[in-house]
């Protein structure tokens, strides 16, 4: 295994442990809106995507990554729209200004 | 940290195509994306505080579109075209499903973007593969080969979810012929396929390695189906979270493959992220991971047989002329055998899950149930059997026609759904029709028939029904109309029959539930409501809200308790009660809210059954045995609003619902939305001591206890004002509301009056701030909140009329929608329609309770309500 495997490796334990500290802080109020905060991120692999299909040879290679493209792009943007629009919903009785959250 | 160590990649991506990767190039690229992880996570942490979670969201977009920048710039791609109409298409549609998906379909909303998640880490792992030459490392390989598996099972396993969600599947669990071997298959061979994908020799063989890559995918996508497919309705929390988990892992995955940190990171977030709400989930729901892996999802155990033994059946039922429905409870409770059959009514109505709720509350009680089932009946041959199975109903209990017809006679009840000919005893008689001679069930015989069918037409044959004839209402109860109705009916019936065994016999005149809840909740200081999955079925929380803000109008305490796997997935309730504007605030979980049971007056449980059973604490062995639940049972009083009295999902019997407990809990049956607004009702009669009722109460008088017990108030004023120059008393009313508190505000519709902002002006005058004047598209969504419409002397622009009544000048023109408020008083010169001269039901006197109508002067009627106010 070479150095930048281990790195790799590494960084991925250190994002999991990290991630987990940090997400164990969301209150449970928040779960729907963080999951769906989640489908966000996880349509990161269109980072992968896009220099993958950049580079692609055939154009069948160019097609699946296109749809690649595609799918992970829903995700992020359908995944912080619908988040948004959820958290927005959510109000304390304090806030009592039109019920507008700030 | 993080960004220190991506910082300290300069030696990674040696295989990628970055030939303008000079080594500061490079640098920048790691700084940024370590940069940019940071900032992801910075976002997340903020959502562990609600006010910095929309900021905490936008700051997780901005990172992502950064990133996707910073990709483009470090490969040199932004010339690609493709890539530009790809993102733009994935763009449209992301943002088109985020706007157009409701709050109730959010579990499928987030399984579906979990399956596209896992497709997309799919396809990557796929183009790696088909890059890869003979030279590509073995760590590439397997990784791109894991990111097939792990990518393929997401997409198909969530599409699965989502279609139970969605309904599109049915939701029980389907466990295939050797369902352990299948999934034994699928997985080792994907993980063979994988392993051979990652041997250099097959990067030579072309063909060779197309044919893995399609079969790898294959088998990861097979074993993703037959993992998901077993797994049942309750236990869609820990797998919507598990395979939230694993989008994130095979895009971390697909991020080892190409060599790429800022996907690694991400990714393993994301799964970090899934992998914690599963924990959560399971630990809530006293199950194991590894047991819903292997499929031991929680079935529901046979309802213990019959728990009460019959109590005194003296039929009352029988002494005057029933209603047909009424007369079908009672038959059906006095019954002890029951045979049901089913036709194409049934199938045309999609009312076999009825059908099948019916026979599991018959068999509640010990009864006997049987199907009786015609070859023909239906439209393909088995159809009714593919029905009745798809609903569960065990198909031991389905005869056929030759197996059942002798036990018409020993039956007490046959109830016929949907079926005409096929038990049309024409077919014994009427020589010459089409039917003559058609073997037919018997049901005739049985003691009592009922017959649930669409109308009294012939069916398909032509040949009229005997059955159908009056003068039989002894024997036969004809219920017309579309199955699902009748049936819904003969339930109610049915339900009403066993409870008026059990619970009206104690006192003379009991109270109904209904007022019995009213009055607790009268009485009550400190409330909690506990939602459930039935709350969110029923899209009841709405009326939850109303609820909560007629109590809380009273000064009484609202809380809301929830249960950590309370839905579908996790924070479900909480979002559901977020859209319609509960503060989060009175959402409490239940380690903190446990405790405040004891010291609560009334709980109110909608739709939450499990979570709420307290058999988890006491019934050894059952599935809930040792899960935490909420401790509904110590308040002084507890309301049930469920669907019906059977075990929840568990299948484990509840004994809150046991009889005899009527002066601590109160049970409401049916749908949750009709059982809140019998409680509100009653809760209002309660309230209310008889004045309103007896009609002699003046509308002012109603009108003034409205605007005492309002927070919002919304007047709309119009021309009547302005003739009777009533601003400066509207002006004072405002005044004295304002100085209790209330939040007042004004509508104005853009042709109020005689000319554009005639009404601002008048109230300008009187000195109203102009910040509370609204204009009508402003303003409209806030009728729905308000307590009470003020209307002043305002006809056209508030006439409902213009919705509905085509053909009118007025109709299409918008209107203030101020029926929407909870209240409303009018104030208008007389019941005369208004300058368009078309009538406004608003007027009309029974058209709603909610309406106060006070005729006259403007002036005076303000005068009146002014006084009115003052004096409740």
């Amino acid at each position: 295994m070479t150095t930048t495997q281990g790195i790799l490796i590494a960084v991925f334990v250190v994002a999991t442990l990290v991630g987990y500290k940090i997400i164990n802080r969301v209150p449970s109020l928040l779960h729907t809106p963080l999951m769906s905060g989640m489908n966000a991120f996880s349509g990161v692999t269109v980072l992968g995507c896009l220099s993958a299909t950049a580079a692609a040879a055939h154009w069948g290679s160019k097609i699946m990554g296109f749809i690649a493209i595609v799918l992970a792009m829903i995700n992020v943007v359908g995944g912080f729209g619908v988040t948004d629009r959820m958290l927005r919903m959510f109000h304390s009785s304090k806030s009592k200004e039109g019920g507008k959250q700030s | 940290m993080i960004a220190t160590l991506l910082a300290r990649l300069p030696l990674i991506a040696a295989a990628m195509p970055a030939e303008a990767g000079s080594s500061t190039h490079m640098i920048i690229y790691y700084i940024a994306a370590g940069i940019l992880t940071v900032a992801v996570l910075a976002g997340i942490a903020m959502m562990s505080r609600v006010e910095r979670s929309v900021a905490g969201n936008a700051l997780g977009a901005v990172s992502m579109l950064l990133a996707i920048v910073l990709t483009l710039w470090y490969f040199d791609i932004f010339t690609f075209v493709e890539l530009w109409i790809a993102m733009l298409v994935g763009l449209l549609l992301g943002l088109f499903i985020a706007m157009k998906v409701k709050m109730i379909q959010m579990p499928q909303m987030v399984g579906l973007l979990n399956g596209l998640g896992g497709g997309a880490s799919m396809l990557a792992g796929i183009l790696t593969l088909i890059a890869a030459g003979p030279t590509e490392t073995i760590f590439s390989l397997v990784t791109a080969g894991l990111a097939i598996f792990v990518g393929s099972l997401t997409l198909t396993g969530s599409l699965v979810a989502a279609g139970k969600l969605q309904g599109v599947m049915p939701q029980r669990p389907i466990v295939l012929k050797g369902h352990p071997v299948w999934t034994a298959l699928t997985l080792i061979g994907s993980l063979i396929t994988v392993a051979l994908l990652a041997l250099p020799a097959t990067q030579e063989a072309l063909v060779f390695k197309a044919v893995l890559i399609v079969l790898s995918a294959l088998l990861s996508g097979a074993f993703g189906v037959i993992f998901a497919i077993r797994v049942g309705g309750a236990d869609m929390p820990i797998t919507i979270s598990l395979l939230n988990s694993l989008s994130g892992v095979a895009g971390s995955i697909a991020g080892m493959a190409i060599n790429d940190p800022l996907l690694v990171a991400i990714g393993g977030v994301v799964g970090a992220s899934g992998l914690l709400l599963t924990q959560i989930m399971c630990r809530a729901m006293n199950r194991k991971l590894f047991e819903i892996l292997l499929g031991k999802t929680s079935t529901p155990s046979k309802p213990a047989a019959s728990k009460k033994d019959a109590p005194a059946k003296e039929a009352e039922c029988a002494r005057e002329a029933l209603s047909a429905d009424e007369a079908c409870g009672c038959w059906l409770r006095d019954a002890e055998r029951v045979i049901i059959v089913p036709g194409y009514g049934m199938a045309i109505s999609q009312a076999q899950s009825l059908v099948k709720q019916l026979m599991t509350e018959l068999e509640a009680q010990g009864k006997e149930v049987k199907f009786a089932i015609h070859p023909v009946a239906g439209r393909m041959p088995g159809h009714m059997n593919v029905l009745l199975a798809e609903v569960d109903v065990p198909y031991d209990k389905l005869y056929e026609m030759q197996d059942i017809n002798d036990e018409f006679k020993d039956t007490d009840v046959a109830l016929v759904i949907g079926a005409n000919d096929v038990i049309n005893p024409a077919a014994n008689t009427a020589e010459g029709t089409p039917i003559y001679g058609m073997p037919i069930l018997d049901v005739e015989e049985a003691r009592k028939v009922i017959l649930c069918n669409f109308d009294r037409m012939p069916g398909y044959a032509g040949v009229d029904n005997p059955l159908y004839d009056a003068g039989r209402e002894d024997h036969i109860a004809l219920m017309l109309g579309d199955a699902k109705e009748t049936l819904n009916a003969i339930m109610k019936s049915y339900r009403a029959a066993e409870a008026g065994d059990g619970q009206a016999q104690p006192e003379g005149q009991a109270l109904s539930t209904e007022l019995q809840c009213g009055n607790w909740l009268r009485d009550a200081e400190r409330i909690i409501i506990v939602p459930g999955y039935g709350m969110a079925l029923s899209q009841a929380q709405a009326t939850v809200k109303h609820l909560t803000a007629e109590l809380e109008q009273e000064g009484k305490d609202v809380r809301f308790a929830i249960h950590p796997v309370a839905g579908r997935m996790p924070g479900h309730m909480n979002v559901l009660l977020a859209e319609v504007d509960i503060p989060y605030d009175k959402l409490c979980e239940m380690d903190a809210i446990n405790p405040a049971f004891k010291e609560t007056d009334v709980v109110i449980v909608i739709g939450a059954n499990d979570v709420v059973n307290p058999a988890a604490n006491t019934a050894q062995g059952t599935p809930i045995y040792g899960m935490p639940i909420l401790d509904v049972e110590e308040a002084r009083h507890v309301i049930m609003c469920n669907f019906d009295s059977l075990p929840g999902y568990a299948g484990v019997d509840n004994p809150l619902y046991e009889p005899g407990r009527q002066d601590h809990i109160a049970l409401m049956f049916g749908d949750a939305k009709d059982s809140l607004n019998a409680i509100m009702q009653a809760y209002r009669v309660c309230r209310v001591p008889a004045q309103t009722e007896d009609g002699k109460a003046l509308p002012e008088d109603a009108a003034g206890q409205w605007l005492r017990d309002s927070k919002r108030v919304i007047i709309v004023p119009g021309y009547g004002m302005a003739i009777s120059q009533a601003q400066s008393l509207v002006k004072q009313l405002m005044a004295e509301l304002e100085a209790e508190g209330k939040d007042v505000q004004f509508a104005i519709h853009p042709v109020a009056g005689r000319m554009p902002g005639h009404m601002n002006v008048l109230l300008a005058e009187v000195d109203v701030p102009y910040d509370k004047l609204h204009e009508m598209q402003d303003i409209n969504p806030a009728f729905k909140e308000a307590d009470v419409a003020l209307i002043i002397g305002a006809n056209d622009v508030v006439n409902p009329a213009a919705n509905t009544a085509e053909g009118t000048p007025i109709y299409g023109m918008p209107i203030l929608d101020v029926e929407e408020a909870r209240h409303v008083i009018i104030c208008n010169y007389d019941r005369q329609p208004g300058y368009a001269g078309v009538d406004n039901p608003l007027y009309e006197s029974d058209y709603r309770d909610q309406i106060a109508l006070l005729l006259g002067d403007a002036k005076e009627t303000l005068n009146a309500l002014i006084r009115a106010y003052r004096k409740c």
